[in-house]
C-alpha cells in the first residue's frame, strides 16, 4: 500500500511551550508518531474549568526534539510569525484575510443552520407523534425552526500566517544527554503520558493510552548520574503495586550503534521480587 | 584493603544469611566476578522466583487445556547485595549486567537485595531492557 507523502506537523513554540493547534495535526501525531500530548486548552470565558480540556495539545520539549529529529515535525516561533504577519499586512492581504474570515463564518453559519434544521425536523416528527396521541396542536414546536444560530467569530489565523514562516532550524536541540530515553521509546512505538501520578517522569504505554494500560513508570538518568537505592526501592514497589514495572534508563555514551536513527539507550526494568 | 571492598563483603554476607535463613535458598555461594568490585551471590530459591508474563500466559493456557498446573522448576538467581543508603548509577548497574553470563532464555536479570540498618532486606528483580510487567 503506497502512502501519500506525509505533511510535516507544525509545532508552535509560544513562550517556551510547544503547542499543536490543528486537529488534523494532532490526529496525525497520534496515528503516525505515537505522540498523544496533553490537552491544555480551556474556554476563554471559563478559564478555571479544567475537567474537559480541548485543543491545543502541549508537547514535552524532549518529545519535540524526538519528533523533529525523526523528521515528523518542525517547530515555529509562533509569536514572531504572528507579529511579522500582522505588521506586514497590506491592504490587499487585509482584504483577502477579511474575505477568508467572512467565508469561514458563512460556512459555519451554514453548518449550524443545517444542524438546527435537522434538530427541528426531529422535534417536529416527535411533535407529530405527540399530536397523534394527544391531539394537541403543533404551535409549540413551530418556533424551533426560527432558532438562529449563535454568531461565530472565527479566531483562527491560519489564512494569514503562512504555516512555515519563522520555522526554527532543526538543530535547536537542548542538552542531548537528557531526552534519549524519550526518543528511544517513541522510536520503538511506545506512547507516553505524564508520569506524575505514579511519581515518575513518564507513564509508558505499549500502544494508544485509550486502548492499553501503562506497562512502565519510567525515569531517565544520566549515565553517571547517582540513583539512590531508596528511589529504586520506592519506585519499584509503587510500580509493582499498580501492575507496572519501574523503568530506569539513559543514553550509554560509549555504545555505538550501526543504525544511528535511535540513540543507544540502556534501560533496566525493576519489579518487586515478592519475597 | 579499601573500606568499600570490606563494606561490599559485609553487606553481601548479611544478605547471604537472610537468603539462607529466612528465605530457604539452597546452594548459596558468593562469587567474585571478573571486572566487578562487588561480590555477587548465586543461589537456588525454593520455588521459581520470576516467570516472564508471556510464560505466565502460556502456563495459564496449558492449565486450561489440560487441567493440570504447568510445572516450573526453580532457577538459579544472581543476587546483588547493596545497602539502602548507597547510590548507584546506570553505568554501574550495566557493569554488573555485563559481568554476568548470558541468560538461558529471556533477558539477563539480577535480584537486587537492599539491606537496611535494622537488617531488613527487600528484594527486587532488575532486568536488562524494557521487560513488560508480570500479571498478578
Amino acid at each position: 500500500m503506497e502512502q501519500p507523502p506525509q505533511q510535516l506537523i507544525r509545532i508552535a513554540n509560544i513562550s517556551g511551550r510547544y503547542l499543536v493547534f490543528d486537529p488534523d495535526a494532532v490526529s496525525a501525531l497520534r496515528r503516525r508518531a505515537n505522540t498523544n500530548g496533553t490537552l491544555v486548552g480551556t474556554t476563554p470565558q471559563q478559564p478555571t474549568q479544567n475537567i474537559f480540556l480541548g485543543l491545543p495539545i502541549e508537547l514535552r520539549p524532549e518529545e519535540v526534539d524526538a519528533l523533529v529529529s525523526a523528521g515528523v515535525a518542525y517547530v515555529v516561533d509562533d509569536v514572531a510569525a504572528h507579529r511579522s504577519a500582522l505588521l506586514s499586512l497590506g491592504p490587499d492581504e487585509r482584504r483577502a484575510y477579511i474575505g477568508s474570515l467572512r467565508s469561514r463564518k458563512q460556512a459555519a453559519h451554514k453548518v449550524f443552520a443545517e444542524v438546527t434544521a435537522q434538530k427541528a425536523s426531529i422535534a417536529a416528527s416527535k411533535a407529530e407523534k405527540l399530536r397523534d396521541s394527544a391531539k394537541s396542536d403543533g404551535s409549540l414546536y413551530s418556533r424551533n425552526s426560527q432558532v438562529t444560530s449563535l454568531g461565530v467569530t472565527p479566531t483562527s489565523s491560519v489564512h494569514y500566517v503562512s504555516p512555515d514562516s519563522h520555522a526554527l532550524p532543526v538543530e535547536h536541540h537542548r542538552d542531548s544527554e537528557k531526552g534519549a530515553l524519550c526518543q528511544f521509546m517513541l522510536g520503538n512505538g511506545y506512547f507516553m503520558t505524564p508520569g506524575l501520578r505514579f511519581g515518575a517522569r513518564y507513564s509508558v504505554y505499549p500502544g494508544d493510552p485509550l486502548r492499553f494500560h501503562a506497562h512502565f513508570m519510567a525515569n531517565e538518568y544520566g549515565w553517571e548520574e547517582e540513583i539512590p537505592i531508596l528511589d529504586i526501592v520506592g519506585g519499584g514497589r509503587l510500580a509493582t503495586a499498580v501492575k507496572k514495572a519501574f523503568l530506569i534508563g539513559g543514553r550509554e555514551p560509549s555504545a555505538t550503534k550501526p543504525d544511528a536513527a535511535l540513540p543507544a539507550v540502556r534501560s533496566f526494568s525493576i519489579e518487586w521480587a515478592g519475597m | 584493603m579499601d573500606a568499600s571492598h570490606q563494606f561490599g563483603a559485609d553487606v553481601a554476607s548479611a544478605v547471604f544469611e537472610n537468603l539462607q535463613e529466612q528465605h530457604q535458598w539452597a546452594s548459596l555461594q558468593i562469587h567474585r566476578l571478573p571486572g566487578l568490585s562487588r561480590p555477587m551471590i548465586r543461589g537456588l530459591p525454593p520455588r521459581l522466583l520470576y516467570l516472564h508474563p508471556d510464560d505466565q500466559i502460556a502456563a495459564l493456557a496449558y492449565e486450561k487445556s489440560t487441567g493440570t498446573r504447568a510445572q516450573h522448576d526453580a532457577e538459579f538467581e544472581w543476587v546483588l547485595a547493596v545497602h539502602l543508603a548507597e547510590k548507584w548509577t546506570l553505568s554501574s548497574l550495566a557493569a554488573v549486567m555485563d559481568a554476568l553470563p548470558e541468560a538461558r532464555k529471556r533477558a539477563k536479570r539480577i535480584v537486587l537485595a537492599a539491606l537496611h540498618n535494622d537488617s531488613t532486606v527487600v528484594y527486587y528483580i532488575v532486568q536488562e531492557g524494557m521487560i513488560k510487567p508480570r500479571q498478578n
